[in-house]
């Protein structure tokens, strides 16, 4: 079953909608959402999957950074940093009261850890070969959709060819239940015509970079 | 700057939305709580508004217009040639450049979030992030691209990189015709953010 982030190849949407000389946010509350996952949020907790989780009316209706923000709410209550009470309790002292301040805090030592720390990656200590070499063709496997995973639906039980080997790096699957797994990662490249049969353009391919957990040599499927 | 004395300019006037309180609920709380550095997040968002944007990605492509080597080193392995030029990626994505040639043309996209390549791009527009790019360009690009104003030679092979790993792309477009005599800093005003994700030639803006 395709879960409502994973969008490759859905029906049913219209033209792409674009907006000339658009600003890279709107209103600054969005610059400060940006920020705050960038920083803080995203060390604290799994992003993706905290955004992956929020429920599909909710996730179709909501713009980009306002996905963001009920992450970073959701994010830091499941991880006891706050609590739903006290984020309705001063959301509700700015709506009432919009010219109260923010609450500044410029400790310095928390500036530098905030950037020390971004991002910071396990080194992906990874021993044994690859299983597969550029060229090969694989199938893909077919993955439960309850947890977090990087292959989507559209690619899934189908056949490509290994274009490159890109180097290892954590399964993500693994990852944002704090397990470090070092795979390869591959990209694989499909005909449009094995992704979407009859309805596909002429000339096409997809490209998709998959962990080798993803993948199966074609006589083990 | 903070932002009450923004509030208080606009106190009148202003009906914040829900995201807006809720936005300054959170970071309110966790500066109380000593975990976040309000004068940190200042400078991200500087930073993503002024310094990190699609000019990075112009200069990498005006550099790989007219050096060969540095084009070669582009397209083997991207995040060193960028980061040559100074626009190294803090978040530890490794970026793979795609060419244009006469044959093929790239497009990027990612269909399960969004992931662009921040370093030499900046953030990405909202049309990248919208559901129906995300759904659509892989199953149907040329259709996409047209709504772009691209039209692509049937002939053409159009390769679509839904990009979902820790890699990032970015398309190293055609240099247009008739610009031999142009500068490097000539040619990085002929390419545009679109064309480096896929969905415009340069030098057609």
């Amino acid at each position: 079953m395709r879960r409502v982030h994973d969008l490759g190849g859905a029906s049913g949407f219209g033209p792409i909608s674009i907006e000339e000389n658009e600003p890279v946010f709107h209103e600054a509350w969005e610059g400060r959402v940006f920020g705050m996952m960038t920083t803080i949020g995203h060390r604290s907790f799994p992003m993706r999957p905290a955004i992956e989780s929020i429920e599909p009316e909710i996730y179709l209706d909501s713009t980009y950074y306002q996905k963001w923000l009920i992450a970073l709410e959701k994010g830091f209550v499941q991880s006891g940093t706050l609590t739903d009470d006290e984020i309705r309790d001063r959301a509700e002292l700015y709506r009432r009261r919009p010219g109260t301040p923010v609450t500044r805090n410029n400790d310095p030592n928390l500036a530098r850890a905030a950037w020390e720390n971004r991002y910071s990656q396990r080194s992906p200590n990874y021993e044994g070969d690859p299983a597969f070499s550029v060229g090969d063709t694989i199938i893909t496997r077919r993955i439960a959709a309850s947890g977090h995973t990087r292959i989507p639906f559209y690619a899934q039980g189908k056949h490509g060819v290994v274009h490159a080997l890109r180097g290892v790096f954590d399964l993500l699957d693994l990852k944002v239940q704090g397990i470090f797994k070092p795979e390869p990662v591959y990209t694989v490249g499909f005909d449009a015509t094995e992704l979407w049969g009859e309805e596909a353009e002429s000339e096409q391919r997809v490209y998709i970079d998959l962990w080798e957990s993803y993948l199966l040599s074609p006589d083990e499927s | 700057m903070p932002d009450h004395d923004h509030d208080h300019e606009h106190d009148e006037f202003h009906d914040p939305s829900e995201s807006e309180v809720r936005a300054k609920a959170v970071e309110s709380l966790l500066a109380e709580k000593g975990l976040l550095s309000t004068d940190a997040l200042d400078d991200v968002v500087d930073r993503y508004e002024n310094d990190v944007g699609p000019m990075n990605g112009a200069r990498v492509v005006a550099r790989a217009w007219t050096d060969p080597e540095y084009k070669a080193r582009l397209l083997e392995d991207g995040g060193d040639a960028v980061e040559e030029l100074g626009f190294g990626d803090e978040h530890s994505a490794r970026l793979v450049v795609v060419e244009n040639t006469p044959d093929v043309h790239n497009v990027i996209v990612c269909t399960l979030c969004s992931c662009y390549p921040w370093s030499v791009l900046g953030l990405p527009p909202s049309w990248y992030k919208s559901d129906a790019y995300r759904a659509r360009v892989v199953k149907e690009p040329r259709a996409v691209l047209s709504e772009f104003g691209l039209e692509l030679d049937d002939s053409i092979e159009v390769r679509v990189w839904d990009s979902l790993s820790e890699l990032r792309y970015m398309v190293l477009p055609e240099r247009p015709a008739g610009t031999n005599h142009m500068t490097e800093g000539e040619l990085a005003a002929l390419v545009s953010r679109d064309a480096m994700i896929g969905v415009a030639r340069a030098g057609t803006d």
